[in-house]
């Protein structure tokens, strides 16, 4: 019964949630990005969470396993969906260039710092085990769309070819962070001891992978004939489902599944514009949930002082790999794109996916680790979404070459 | 062609996964949602090329449990159809909301005496019927040779009641599917609802009485009459609350109407059954209300007491496809098929005596409420079908009679099964054969040279 009046509880808030959050609010400075984000039910999830009031118990959580591998999925599809091959080429190359050097630079340097601390330092990292710390490279890296198009939202007289690369490597980075989570679970360190012992990490990418594939050409063929509008909601949510219980019955990430089905889709003639709308019809209250529960699965810590402090360094580690990838790819494509050294501040607002991400890494592992790589995301996001959506504010206004009402502007 | 591929691979890749993954590996919860998205697929891919046989697709989707569900194929383990049974309720109710919302006083007064005579000649003829056959042929059943003339007697009776009992989720599933409209469709709908609630009362009634001649030491007491009574009166109480609450959310906030309405059926189910824990804990009383009766007498307020009824039927319309899947294909998976195999030719005797008695006492209810000859010719075929409910009765019957064996018990379940499966057929035809179905109509207006439209 709790675990019922849970789902139905989170159900609630995330439907009448997503009603509310994303709209114009008037709010005091900072406070305004938590709220219009959504980052608020992080904050909710937490209260009801164990910390707090405790409605959702371990047990409950666990009844919520498939109401959470069905919000990734939905995630992961939609995600991939909007990878559309020809959208992508109408923007000129040095975009996608600037957007895949930006995320990968980014996973470098926070890889490689990790990997170096963990390699001389690791009782500073603790209870952070290399799963994790890879796990948390590869979160860094995706920027949250929602923020921007909030920044784009309070600019709208601002013509800026910055912006404009900014919002593209919004929608794009994150690819990269998806497969780079995909990579990392099937080379079986976030596997727990149960596995199929016969396969090898390649082999387990390769099903994913597979799986992906077979069932975003399965949607494309179901939806390739027009069919009803209730038969489309049949449809994609039935694939979804079924593409994130085969993937959580092979312990394999949903997000990451889902989302091959989604580039997959994309890109084969059909419906997809349509299907898209489904999935958008969908997304707020799927990534509210994530949020709540999220928020609720925040397990007390040993050292609450420790975690802040590895939650800091994260932020800044992040920070700094954004804004070496933007200082590097300045200099790269100075010529085409003349890109402010600071752009990579631009980027900063973390975000839903990243969100998700950690929620992914967490349904596929438990103990400290997983507990230890959830608050560092948590609190690497709200502090994102604090600042980050203001860092963007000035770098847009700053750049020297923004255009107002066709008109150069400075500052 | 595309969806014949897609069920051949869903059904190839789900092989796969339950056959070639050792059962460990694999989380209990993973297997519900991997089990769930596949059932919804298949289910409807399945009714969708059934369709083209001129089938409703709520067999189709029975059919999909069955096949795939734990009787035959087994990608879906029985395990998880009981961990599904969470959908069965709130698909339940939700239904139970299309089924009041199809409910228009109007057309119920116009239609009150067809209505009623009918309901009188299903009861008598169906009920008075299957019992005094099975008592005069008693001696060849193997349920019920050997027993006591008495002992036959509350056997027969028992059958005779439970052949009373039929199935309103199937009714409000086809009239959906064909978007059957008129006279005909109300009249089947208001005496499927009546009989739901009467069924009850004449179950209760004979199980009580069978109980007595049974129990020579046992004395009659009828007082759980009053019981039913009260539980009846007060599910239509709450269900008129309930339509007035959901009336007032569509004049004033219009918001997320789908949400809110599975979010009403859902809160139905769960308070229901709180409350009769809630009873039964302080008061030491057993009082359940039912949520099936509390979700139509809602829907038929909200149809008949307000301005929003019909978009109230469009809003259950939208969302209703993928309920009708998950509930009917679940209910499909749950059927224990295997109980056919012994007992097959006998459920096709006692599925066939009571269709008899029910076309008897349709048609002569029709001839006396002054139905049109066409509809009382197929107005019996269209009460054939039985499902939940009448599950449940068998259940109850097995714990108060244990001494008439598994045996009676799986025969009963076998007569429903074949009943789950002929009777929306049977539905479906006599809907277009009377010309209500939305394919008659619109045949009928081509051939009248009409647009169509």
């Amino acid at each position: 019964m709790k675990i019922v009046a849970g789902i139905v509880l989170v159900l609630i808030i995330a439907l009448l949630g997503s009603r509310v959050s994303f709209a114009r609010l008037k709010l005091p400075f900072l406070r305004g990005s938590i709220f219009l984000t959504g980052t608020e039910y992080l904050l909710v999830g937490v209260a009801l969470g164990p910390l707090l009031l405790g409605l959702f118990d371990a047990k409950t959580q666990q009844g919520l396993h498939p109401l959470i591998n069905l919000a990734l999925g939905w995630i992961g599809l939609l995600f991939g969906a909007q990878l559309e091959l020809r959208q992508l080429k109408r923007f000129p190359r040095q975009y996608l260039r600037f957007a895949l050097l930006q995320a990968l630079i980014t996973l470098g340097v926070c890889l490689a710092a990790l990997g170096a601390l963990y390699h001389h330092l690791p009782r500073l990292l603790a209870p952070l085990s290399l799963s994790g710390l890879l796990t948390l490279a590869a979160i860094a890296v995706p920027t949250a769309q929602t923020s921007l198009a909030l920044v784009l939202q309070e600019l709208p007289t601002v013509r800026n070819k910055l912006l404009e690369i900014l919002r593209f490597t919004a929608g794009v980075d994150g690819v990269v962070a998806l497969l780079a989570l995909g990579v990392i679970c099937c080379l079986n360190l976030l596997r727990s001891p149960v596995g199929l012992e016969q396969l090898v990490p390649l082999q387990y990418l390769v099903i994913a992978v597979g799986l992906g594939a077979t069932t975003g050409l399965l949607l494309h063929l179901l939806t390739r004939v027009r069919c009803t509008q209730e038969e489309l909601l049949l449809f994609t949510v039935g694939l979804v489902v079924f593409t994130a219980g085969a993937a959580a019955y092979l312990r394999l990430p949903p997000l990451f599944v889902t989302l091959i089905a989604g580039l997959v889709l994309a890109n084969l003639r059909g419906q997809q514009d349509r299907v898209m709308l489904v999935l958008v019809q969908l997304e707020k209250p799927f990534y509210l949930v994530v949020l709540l529960v999220a928020g609720a699965r925040l397990a007390p810590l040993t050292s609450l002082t420790s975690a802040l402090a590895l939650a800091s360094g994260y932020v800044v580690l992040r920070a700094l790999g954004k804004s070496l990838a933007g200082v590097i790819i300045g200099r790269l494509l100075r010529r085409p794109l003349q890109l402010p050294p600071t752009v990579g501040l631009g980027l900063l607002p973390q975000g839903g996916v990243a969100v998700a991400m950690a929620m992914t890494a967490h349904q596929a592992s438990s103990g400290a680790n997983a507990d230890a790589v959830l608050f560092i995301v948590l609190a690497a996001v709200v502090a994102s979404e604090l600042v980050g959506p203001a860092l963007t504010r000035w770098v847009v206004r700053a750049d020297g070459s923004a255009l107002e009402d066709g008109r150069e502007v400075t500052g | 062609m595309a969806r014949l591929l897609v069920l051949v691979v869903i059904v190839g890749l789900m092989l796969l996964l339950i056959r070639g993954i050792p059962p460990q590996f694999a989380s209990a919860q993973a297997a519900s949602t991997l089990c769930f998205g596949f059932m919804i697929l298949t289910a409807y891919i399945l009714a969708h090329l059934l369709s083209r046989l001129k089938l409703p697709k709520i067999t189709g989707y029975i059919l999909a449990g069955m096949i795939f569900g734990p009787s035959l194929l087994g990608l879906v383990p029985r395990s998880v159809v009981l961990e599904l049974r969470l959908v069965d309720d709130l698909a339940l109710t939700f239904i139970a909301f299309a089924a009041g919302g199809e409910l228009r006083l109007g057309m119920l007064r116009q239609a009150r005496r067809s209505i009623l005579s009918t309901l009188v000649g299903i009861v008598v003829a169906t009920y008075t019927g299957v019992t005094l056959v099975l008592f005069a042929l008693g001696g060849l059943f193997p349920f019920s040779a050997g027993l006591p003339r008495g002992q036959m007697l509350a056997v027969a009776a028992i059958s005779g009641a439970l052949s009373v009992a039929r199935s309103p989720s199937s009714v409000i599933a086809i009239i959906s599917e064909t978007k059957a409209k008129g006279r005909f469709t109300e009249m089947i709908l208001g005496v499927t609802v009546a009989l739901d609630v009467l069924a009850i009362f004449i179950f209760a009634i004979t199980v009580s009485v069978a109980e007595v001649a049974l129990s020579p030491g046992k004395s009659l007491d009828l007082s759980f009459v009053a019981g039913i009574a009260g539980e009846v009166a007060a599910s239509v109480i709450l269900g008129l609350l309930l339509g007035k609450i959901i009336a007032t959310y569509l004049e004033r906030v219009r918001a997320q109407l789908t949400f809110f309405t599975l979010g009403a059926a859902f809160l139905v189910t769960k308070l229901s059954t709180a409350l009769a824990l809630l009873l039964e804990a302080h008061l030491g009383v057993q009082f359940h209300v039912e949520p099936m009766l509390i979700c139509i007498t809602a829907g038929l307020v909200v149809q008949n007491f307000s301005r929003h009824g019909e978009s109230f039927l469009r809003v259950i319309d939208r969302s209703s496809l993928p309920i009708y899947v998950i509930f009917f294909s679940l209910a499909g998976a749950a059927l224990r098929l295997e109980v056919l195999e012994h007992t097959w030719h006998w459920a096709l005797i006692l599925s066939g005596i009571r269709a008899v008695f029910i076309y008897l006492g349709c048609y002569v209810g029709g001839t006396v409420g002054g139905d049109p000859p066409r509809a009382r010719r197929v107005s019996g075929v269209s009460f054939l079908t039985q499902a939940g409910v009448s599950l449940g009765l068998v259940k109850i019957v097995i714990n108060a009679f244990p001494q008439f064996g598994v045996d009676y018990a799986t025969l009963l379940v076998a007569v429903i099964t074949i009943n789950q499966i002929v009777g929306p057929v049977g539905f479906k035809l006599a809907l277009g054969y009377v010309g209500e179905s939305r394919e008659a109509r619109l045949a009928r207006r081509r051939s009248a040279g009409r647009p169509s439209g």
